[in-house]
């Protein structure tokens, strides 16, 4: 599985990123899951859902706006 | 999640049919390129570029606009894009990249048209892509048949400037698209209401040779016998080029090119020992066209450059940086421009040069050259091509396709099989 973790905009993702980045969080910058939402945008996509509790202390002390954070499986094969 | 939907709303974009892009391009993207192990950490700035593709670099433009900038959307690398920011304006590259927009373009054009011209016209009339609603005006240029006559029907619905490009490089050709650039100047500044000075072009044509730089830095990078960066991750870069903007895509190219340097040094290989080393050439591939490069690296191969407008030919050669009065740079401009080997020219023996250079150059195994259905210039030159390849005893091999998805399994049959008899 693999955590998504969704914002209201692309710049408090980058804050998050950067501050998990800075922590060695194993995670990507990803777009966002169509399960997750209706609309295009950039989601911070966590290797292990493991992290998710520390994620989230992280983003209250960098006072960082997560809208919330989606467990996924890992996606398919391409059709090509 | 940020909602762009009132930005769209604003672009007169018909949303639902739009939607049906955003529900397929995140999963392909991940199951694309995010499945790909021990990926670049700086390759995180290209994913937060394609996942905000709608959303950012749109909002930027339309930021511009509402300042009193104007933006152009162009569809060739012909089109000298430091002519544009001279005059205080953004150029936007807007060719079509997915079978998605085809049906609006066919709509209006002949099926048999090639599908980046397809999509391209599909993806305005259709008013599913934000660059196309947002660009002031489309500039345009006679390298194709279909292009020529795609201008006239897209004219109808946006302001389209073209410019002639001429059809052989004699030294009156290159003098007359240095004229060509010159009446563009003046069209730019009419549009813009600003003055191109030396002083401006000056700055615009080291801007653009900057980015150039940075991609020639990356593709020396590929020249390894290690490749730290995979040739899909390269293809989103260059596809990316053509539209992010030009002083931060600099900025992060070089960065991501510091982390390579460090890959080689340090000996690390994206690909396991003994993939066979592919160089691509032949037509564009605009994004999201990831088709044939992921079929390539996911069946024992790596795609090591690309002989493509979305490529070498993209940022091969810098303008001339010593030219201090409008004349002369203009002319620099041409100059360089006119050195981009593509098959609307005749003749174009230098391509064939080109690509044989680039073959030594990134210690390629072998050639696959690639034809949108419907080229012809491309398609015909793919003679040539491949006759001065198996002359020197360099594997080939030909191959066809458009947009869609249902070829993958023939083309992956294809391409295994030449990957098979590499190295034989």
């Amino acid at each position: 599985m693999l955590g998504y973790v969704l914002f209201p905009n692309h710049t408090e993702a980058m804050r998050l990123y950067e501050r998990l980045k800075r922590e060695k969080v194993r995670c990507t910058m990803a777009p966002t899951p169509r399960e997750c939402s209706v609309c295009c945008g950039v989601s911070v996509r966590l290797e292990q859902v493991e992290d998710i509790p520390r994620v989230e202390e992280y983003a209250r002390q960098e006072g960082v706006t997560v809208d919330r954070i989606e467990q996924l499986p890992v996606p398919g094969k391409s059709i090509w | 999640m940020a909602d762009y939907r009132e930005m769209w709303k604003s672009l007169d974009m018909d949303l639902e049919v739009h939607d049906q892009l955003c529900e397929v391009l995140p999963g392909m993207f991940s199951e694309v390129y995010l499945s790909q192990e021990n990926r670049p950490e700086a390759m995180d700035y290209y994913n937060f570029v394609i996942a905000e593709i709608h959303g950012v670099r749109p909002a930027e433009l339309i930021e511009h606009q509402k300042k009193g900038g104007k933006v152009f959307g162009t569809f060739c690398v012909y089109v000298p894009d430091e002519i544009v920011f001279a005059a205080d304006a953004i150029a936007t590259g807007l060719c079509g990249g997915s079978q998605f927009w085809v049906p609006g373009g066919e709509k209006v054009l002949p099926v048999n048209t090639c599908p980046l011209i397809k999509a391209s016209v599909g993806a305005r009339l259709d008013r599913t892509c934000p660059f196309f609603r947002i660009a002031d005006m489309y500039v345009g240029e006679t390298t194709c048949d279909g292009k020529k006559k795609a201008w006239e029907i897209l004219g109808e619905d946006v302001p389209t400037y073209v410019m002639q490009l001429p059809q052989m490089k004699r030294a009156r050709d290159i003098a007359a698209w240095a004229d060509e650039i010159r009446a563009f100047k003046d069209k730019v500044e009419e549009v813009t209401g600003n003055t191109i000075t030396a002083e401006k072009l000056s700055a615009a044509i080291k801007l653009i040779n900057d980015k150039r730089r940075a991609l020639a830095r990356l593709y020396e990078l590929r020249k390894n016998e290690k490749l730290p960066i995979s040739g899909k991750d390269a293809l989103v870069i260059s596809q990316i080029a053509f539209y992010d903007d030009p002083t931060r895509f600099t900025q992060m190219t070089n960065k991501l090119c510091d982390e390579l340097d460090q890959r080689v040094k340090d000996g690390v290989s994206v690909f396991p020992a003994g993939t066979k080393r592919i160089l691509l050439t032949g037509t564009p591939l605009a994004v999201p066209n990831w088709k044939l490069h992921h079929i390539i690296e996911t069946s024992g191969g790596a795609v090591v450059a690309e002989e493509m407008c979305t490529g070498t030919r993209y940022f091969e050669r810098l303008t001339d940086e010593s030219q201090t009065t409008l004349d002369g740079q203009i002319d620099a401009l041409a100059q360089r421009y006119m050195g981009i080997n593509c098959a609307c020219f005749t003749p174009n023996t230098a391509r064939i040069d080109d690509i044989l250079r680039l073959v030594d150059e990134y210690h390629a195994d072998g050639v696959i050259d690639v034809n949108l259905k419907f080229c012809s210039l491309y398609d015909t030159e793919g003679y040539s091509v491949e006759r001065a390849l198996k002359e020197k005893g360099i594997p080939v091999l030909g191959l066809e396709t458009d947009y869609t998805d249902t070829d993958a399994g023939q083309l992956r049959t294809r391409i295994g099989a030449f990957l098979e008899i590499l190295g034989e």
